[in-house]
């Protein structure tokens, strides 16, 4: 799956989870930039796009994850 | 100099340890040298714009040295420091300058943010003020009765309650803290996770200072749980207090995490779950856990309760509080303030030296919370804490819950009253009620319930957010035709909770 496609999937996945339409992350997106994004809901964001592309994060990706480039580079290396 | 005199300490160890390093902030160390060069740098600005008296000097948080060097030159300079989050709404912060008459605010240019403050206070930039001097001849003369810190807690009126805690009182709270023997030294690396709005973030900071140890802190609104854990791992930390509402966001993962380095957890700010605590236990194979219990009123901590994991002493699974700390007695009364024997529920009363003297310019609030009671002979002061306990066979005290309509939130205690007023200011037809609810990793989680409201709910959220910090803004939004009442005339919060 190409990155964009990916980066839409992931947006859909946000805007869902965090009660928001009008979210639109890029790639340089992180929690700073998004009001609901807190830890709680890291949790569930991380689950859903986990269940979605039926992918599994370890803690230290999940750590490791910068920003929202980065969690779509990481699904797009464990999905291909 | 007194052993128990935390300033005192606290200057000792900047002094005896310039090399070794006092804090790692956001992947950067800083040494007691650096330290002490911003602290007074700061100091000499705090000493221009003030005069003898003491005042109280606001603090624009941020997660750098220069905020936590001005916390110091703050207590050092003999004033009262009262912390302003930037992410607060404007009007909170408004309010909180006003009440406490702060004519100076230090800032670190962090954020671009405007505060709404009267002409006549001077902003100061804390930023490039690094002074050659390293606190070597400095002269601290502190009149233990003078206030060290302000800190805002929720009030039900809608305007936030002022708790000044006195030099007197720190220090006594150190003395007892110190007493429970933690077996740290200059070695130590220690987490600092807390919003310095919240007092554990007191301890947090100045304790391990008088050790000579380096504190870790956490940038606030992250999301804290990777950062804290980050931190463990890779800087391998020997003491953490945490909130044990981190332990349910890592729980999936409590297969991946181990942590031998780690000395002491402590659990603080909510009530432990111990099942949640037995299932981290096998991460962190070298740590003691410690259950730390108090009000802001009466100084960070009051009670101790040290984990034997053989032999955990529980109620409805939540781990006990212990005993009081050294300085501190506690009872817990019934309704009509008296004793109640051994096994009995009713609120948990504390009185010695760490209780604060009362709120901040509100003698009314402060005769509610206040009462006196013969102790040993004496007419003493106890402060009614709104916690329902009971006490063991064994003389160990349990946490039961509120009695009021507080909840804590992510560490905080909140009002939900103070919610339902600011729901009303901006929808005043009909009733509201705000209640918590655990939500699937157990945390409380706000609901509110609205009568007639047609509008936007996305509308009415922004408003909160304006008015209330972040965690006082509820979750979840539900219309409704009309609250349900129970046989007493009362809203049925029971049956409201069942609706979701």
């Amino acid at each position: 799956m190409e990155l964009d496609q990916i980066l839409e999937e992931v947006n859909n996945i946000f805007r869902k989870v965090l009660n928001n339409s009008t979210i639109n992350l890029t790639e340089i997106s992180t929690a700073e930039d998004v009001d609901e994004w807190d830890s709680l809901n890291n949790i569930r964001l991380i689950t859903e796009v986990e269940q979605y592309f039926n992918v599994k994060f370890k803690l230290r990706e999940i750590m490791k994850l910068k920003n929202v480039g980065e969690l779509c580079t990481s699904v797009q290396t464990k999905i291909a | 100099m007194h052993k128990y005199n935390l300033i005192s300490q606290i200057i000792n160890g900047i002094q005896n340890h310039p090399n070794r390093n006092a804090f790692f902030i956001d992947g950067k160390h800083y040494t007691y040298k650096i330290l002490a060069q911003y602290v007074s740098g700061i100091l000499n600005i705090i000493k221009q714009h003030t005069g003898q008296a003491p005042q109280c000097i606001g603090i624009l948080e941020g997660d750098n040295i220069e905020t936590y060097a001005s916390l110091l030159a703050v207590l050092f300079s003999g004033n009262t420091y009262v912390i302003l989050n930037p992410h607060n709404p404007k009007s909170r912060n408004k309010t909180i300058i006003e009440s406490t008459d702060i004519q100076l605010i230090l800032h670190s240019d962090e954020y671009d943010y405007n505060l709404d403050v009267p002409k006549y206070v001077n902003q100061l930039s804390t930023t490039k003020v690094e002074s050659k001097n390293i606190l070597n001849k400095i002269d601290i003369q502190i009149d233990t009765d003078s206030l060290a810190y302000i800190i805002f807690t929720s009030g039900s009126t809608g305007v936030p309650k002022g708790v000044p805690i006195s030099h007197r009182n720190l220090n006594a709270f150190y003395a007892a803290y110190s007493s429970l023997n933690f077996n740290l030294n200059k070695e130590d690396r220690l987490l600092q996770m807390f919003d310095l709005c919240f007092d554990v973030s007191v301890v947090s900071t100045l304790y391990p200072l008088t050790l000579g140890a380096c504190i870790y802190t956490v940038p606030q609104n992250s999301v804290k749980y990777t950062h804290v854990y980050e931190l463990l791992e890779d800087e391998e930390l020997t003491f953490a207090a945490i909130a044990p509402s981190l332990l349910s966001y890592l729980q999936p993962y409590f297969k991946e995490i181990k942590l031998p380095k780690l000395k002491y957890l402590i659990l603080t700010a909510e009530a432990s779950n111990w099942d949640l605590l037995s299932q981290f236990m096998p991460c962190t194979p070298n740590a003691e856990y410690v259950n730390l219990y108090g009000p802001t009123e009466a100084t960070i901590y009051c009670t101790a309760y040290r984990v034997d994991p053989n032999h955990v002493d529980t109620y409805n699974g939540m781990l006990a509080i212990g005993k009081a700390f050294q300085s501190m007695h506690t009872i817990i009364v019934d309704e009509n303030l008296q004793e109640v024997p051994k096994g009995k529920k009713g609120e948990m009363c504390i009185t010695g030296a760490q209780l604060m003297e009362g709120y901040w310019k509100d003698p009314s609030k402060s005769k509610e919370v206040f009462f006196e009671l013969d102790c040993f002979g004496e007419p003493t002061r106890y402060y009614k804490t709104g916690d329902i306990c009971f006490v063991d066979e064994k003389d160990c005290i349990h946490y039961c819950g509120r009695k009021d309509y507080q909840v804590q939130i992510q560490g905080f205690r909140v009002e939900l009253n103070e919610i339902e007023h600011t729901v009303r200011q901006y929808h005043p037809i009909g009733s509201n009620v705000v209640l918590a609810k655990p939500n699937q990793l157990g945390n409380q989680e706000l609901h509110l319930f609205l009568e007639k409201y047609k509008g936007e709910k996305t509308v009415l959220m922004d408003f909160l957010k304006e008015k209330l910090p972040i965690y006082m803004c509820p979750k979840n939004i539900h219309g409704i035709t009309e609250l349900p009442l129970n046989s007493s005339g009362k809203v049925d919060r029971k049956k409201l909770l069942e609706l979701v």
